[in-house]
C-alpha cells in the first residue's frame, strides 16, 4: 500500500510532536448518565493514571462509548464528577477540555482535503498559518500521510482514513485522547498492524489514552490497564493479566478469553477434609485454600471456572490417568472449530451445559457425537452464583 | 410467438421510434408556445391577428425588442424584479439555513411542534393569505414599496423542510469532532454543514428565484408605480393600455423569462439533483 513498512517512518522530522507531553489524568468519580429513565453509566469510578493506556472494555450498550463522551463533554452526568488532572470539569465546554477524540466513523469532513482535515482543530485556535502548515506537515510525515494530503477523505482506504482521523487528534497535542473503537472498521489484518501502531505511538507521545473496544483481544493486547464495564457499571478495573487470571466476577470470566471461561453449575460436596465439585458428569478437587474460602461463604452452589486451556480431553472414558487432574467430567463432542493449529472444541455435559476445550491439532481427530472424558488440569475459579462474586482463595 | 434475432431487433426498433415519436410530440407541446412568442415578438401588430396564423416571419423586426425598453419601461421592471428576486432568495436562503440547523441539530423545548407548525404553512395557500398579508403591509405603510414585495417572503416552509432534510444526514459524529475541534454551532455551520449541503442549497436557491421571479398575484396587488412594479406587473399593465402594442409585450415577455431560461440552463444538473434529493441518498 504505502510501500513503507515502518510506522514510525518520519520519526526525526516530527520530534517536536515526538517529546514526551506532561501528561494528565483523568477521573469519573460516581458518575451516573441516564437518558430517561434508562442509565447508561451507573456510579462509575474510575481513574486513568498520567500518561496510561486505559481501555473500556465491554459489550455493547454496557455503557463505555457514554463514559468516554462524558469525559469528552458531549454528554454531562447526570450525577457525579468528571475530572481531568485536578480540575473538575463539569461544566466545561468540549473545545474548552483540551481531549481530541477518534470516533468510530472517523468523524473527517468529507469535502475538506486530508491536509484540511488535520489542520481543522488548528484553525478554531487561530494558530498561524505558516504553523499550522508545519505543523501539519510534522505530523502527516509521522503518520505516513505526506503524500495523500491533498486527497479528500473519500479517496483514502481505511487505514489511511484510521490515519488522518489520528493525525487530526494528535496534531494539537491535548492532554488526553478518547478513543471510541478506532479499529473496529478496519479489516482483520490491519486491525492488528494498527494496533501495534497504536501502542507505538501511546509510547511515543506519553499522553493519557482511554481508549473504548468491545474486542477483548485489543484490550489485552493494548491496555496498561482495563477497565471492564457491564451494564454501566464497572465489573473489574486492573492490569489484562489479572483481568484473565483472577477475574472478579462470572461476567468478567464469560468476557475474557477466546474462548471464554466455562462457567459450570455445581455444587459443594464435602469427604473429609476435602471438598470437591459435582458437576454433571463428574466432579473435581478443590484446592485447600479455595476449598476454605468456600466453606467461609457458607455455600452449597457455586459457579465453577474453567478456561478452555485447563482442560484437557482424553478419548475413552477408561485411559484416564487421574494423576495431576483435578478431576474429570463425562461429555460428549458436539462441535469442533480448527483456528490455525488450534482447535476449539465443544463437548456437552449430561445437563446440557456447553463446555469450550482448547486443543492442540496434533492430538487425535475429534467427532462430533463421540464420548470424552475432559480432564481438568486447573487452575478453576468459583463465583457466589448469588452476586456472581469471585470466591477470593 | 416466434423471437428470430432479425425480430427482436425489429421490435427493439419500433420501440425506440415510438419512444423518440412521443418525446418529439412532448417537445413541440413545450416549445409551441414558446414558438409563437418569439414570432410574435418579430410580426408588425397588424400581422399578429392575421388569420391564418403567421407560423414564420418573413420580414422580423428587431425593433420591437428596444421598443420595449424605450416605451414599455422593461429595464425598470427588470431591475425591479433582479432587486426583488435577489433580495428573497438570499433572505430565504438565509432564514431557511439558519431553522433548518436548529431543527436539526440544536434541541430545544416544543422543537417538533414549532418544525410541524413550520411544516403547516405549506399547506395554506397563497390565496388566503393575500388580505391579511395586504393588511399588514398597509398598516406598516409600505404599500408600493419593495419592503413589501420582498419581506412577506423573507421565510420559506419548503426551504426549511429541505435543509433540514440535508443536515439530518449529516453524521452526528461530525458535529461531535466538529464541538471538539473548537467549532461553535454558528461556525460548524458555515464551516461543515452549509458545504456539505451544497446541491440541496443550490437547488433550493433556484427553486427561490424562479418563485421570486414569476410571482404574479402579490406584486399587482401591493404596487402601483412603475418605480417598484417586476416584469410581470409591467407587462401586464403595459398589455391593458395598449392593445395595439401586442408585438412589444410579446418582446418584452421573452426578455422578461430570459433570465429563468439562462439559469434553467446553467444550473440543470443541480435542479435535477435537488428535486430528486433525498429520494436516493448519495
Amino acid at each position: 500500500m504505502d510501500g513503507d513498512l515502518s510506522p514510525l517512518a518520519g520519526r526525526d522530522a516530527a520530534s517536536h510532536l515526538l517529546e514526551r507531553a506532561t501528561a494528565t489524568s483523568v477521573a469519573l468519580e460516581g458518575v451516573s448518565k441516564s437518558y430517561g429513565g434508562t442509565a447508561a453509566v451507573r456510579d462509575l469510578t474510575l481513574q486513568a493514571g498520567a500518561g496510561e493506556l486505559l481501555v473500556l472494555l465491554g459489550p455493547s450498550g454496557c455503557g463505555k462509548t457514554t463514559a468516554l463522551r462524558l469525559v469528552a463533554g458531549l454528554e454531562s452526568p447526570s450525577s457525579g464528577i468528571v475530572r481531568i488532572g485536578s480540575d473538575v470539569v463539569n461544566d466545561v465546554d468540549p473545545k474548552d477540555r483540551d481531549v481530541a477524540m477518534v470516533f468510530q466513523s472517523y468523524a473527517l469532513y468529507p469535502h475538506l482535503s486530508v491536509a484540511r482535515n488535520i489542520e481543522f482543530p488548528l484553525r478554531s485556535r487561530h494558530v498561524p498559518a505558516a504553523e499550522r502548515t508545519r505543523l501539519v506537515g510534522d505530523v502527516a510525515d509521522s503518520l505516513r500521510l505526506s503524500s495523500l494530503l491533498e486527497r479528500k477523505p473519500g479517496q483514502l482506504s481505511g487505514g489511511q482514513r484510521q490515519r488522518v482521523a489520528l493525525a487530526r487528534a494528535i496534531v494539537r497535542r491535548p492532554k488526553v485522547f478518547l478513543m471510541d473503537e478506532p479499529l473496529s472498521n478496519l479489516d482483520a489484518q490491519l486491525r492488528v498492524d494498527m494496533r501495534a501502531e497504536l501502542v507505538e505511538l501511546h509510547a511515543r507521545l506519553g499522553t493519557t489514552i482511554l481508549y473504548v473496544t468491545h474486542d477483548q483481544v485489543e484490550a489485552m493486547t493494548m491496555g496498561e490497564r482495563v477497565a471492564v464495564l457491564n451494564d454501566g457499571a464497572l465489573q473489574q478495573l486492573d492490569v489484562p493479566a489479572a483481568v484473565h487470571d483472577r477475574p472478579a466476577n462470572a461476567f468478567v470470566a464469560g468476557f475474557i478469553g477466546s474462548p471464554p471461561m466455562n462457567i459450570l453449575r455445581g455444587r459443594l460436596v464435602g469427604e473429609g477434609d476435602a471438598l470437591f465439585v459435582a458437576v454433571p458428569g463428574g466432579r473435581l478437587a478443590l484446592g485447600d485454600e479455595l476449598a476454605r474460602a468456600a466453606r467461609r461463604r457458607d455455600l452449597d452452589e457455586v459457579q465453577l471456572g474453567v478456561r478452555p486451556e485447563a482442560l484437557r480431553i482424553e478419548l475413552g472414558a477408561a485411559a484416564v490417568p487421574v494423576a495431576g487432574l483435578l478431576g474429570t467430567i463425562a461429555a460428549t463432542v458436539t462441535l469442533v472449530e480448527l483456528v490455525g493449529h488450534e482447535q476449539n472444541v465443544a463437548c456437552r455435559l449430561a445437563g446440557s451445559q456447553l463446555v469450550w476445550v482448547r486443543a492442540g491439532a496434533g492430538g487425535a481427530p475429534m467427532r462430533t457425537g463421540e464420548p470424552v472424558v475432559l480432564g481438568v488440569t486447573g487452575p478453576v475459579h468459583l463465583f457466589d452464583p448469588r452476586d456472581g462474586a469471585r470466591v477470593e482463595p | 410467438m416466434h423471437s428470430s434475432p432479425a425480430g427482436r431487433r425489429t421490435r427493439l426498433v419500433a420501440g425506440r421510434v415510438t419512444r423518440y415519436a412521443l418525446l418529439v410530440v412532448m417537445a413541440v407541446v413545450v416549445l409551441f408556445p414558446i414558438y409563437i412568442t418569439v414570432v410574435n415578438a418579430l410580426l408588425p401588430s397588424a400581422e399578429i391577428a392575421h388569420r391564418p396564423p403567421v407560423l414564420f416571419p418573413t420580414h422580423p423586426q428587431w425593433s420591437t425588442f428596444s421598443t420595449a425598453f424605450s416605451h414599455a419601461h422593461l429595464g425598470i421592471y427588470l431591475r425591479n424584479s433582479a432587486i426583488v428576486t435577489v433580495a428573497i432568495t438570499v433572505a430565504e436562503l438565509v432564514t431557511s439555513v439558519l431553522a433548518a440547523y436548529a431543527f436539526a441539530f440544536i434541541r430545544f423545548p416544543l422543537r417538533n411542534t414549532v418544525f410541524v407548525l413550520c411544516l403547516a404553512t405549506l399547506m395554506v395557500p397563497m390565496e388566503a393569505t393575500v388580505i391579511p398579508n395586504y393588511r399588514t403591509i398597509e398598516a406598516f405603510g409600505w404599500y408600493n414599496t419593495f419592503p413589501a414585495l420582498i419581506v412577506p417572503f423573507a421565510a420559506s416552509g419548503v426551504g426549511i423542510f429541505l435543509l433540514r432534510q440535508a443536515f439530518l444526514g449529516i453524521p452526528r459524529d461530525l458535529r461531535d469532532a466538529a464541538a471538539l475541534d473548537g467549532y461553535g454551532h454558528l461556525r460548524f455551520l458555515m464551516r461543515v454543514a452549509v458545504p456539505l449541503s451544497r446541491p440541496v442549497l443550490a437547488a433550493f436557491g433556484i427553486f427561490a428565484f424562479m418563485g421570486a421571479w414569476n410571482q404574479y398575484l402579490w406584486p399587482l396587488i401591493v404596487t402601483q408605480t412603475d418605480s417598484v412594479r417586476t416584469v410581470p406587473i409591467g407587462l401586464r399593465q403595459l398589455s391593458a393600455a395598449n392593445v395595439n402594442q401586442i408585438d412589444v409585450i410579446f418582446a418584452g415577455t421573452l426578455l422578461g423569462a430570459l433570465p429563468i431560461f439562462v439559469l434553467l440552463i446553467v444550473f440543470q444538473r443541480q435542479l435535477v439533483r435537488g428535486l430528486t434529493a433525498g429520494s436516493v441518498k448519495g
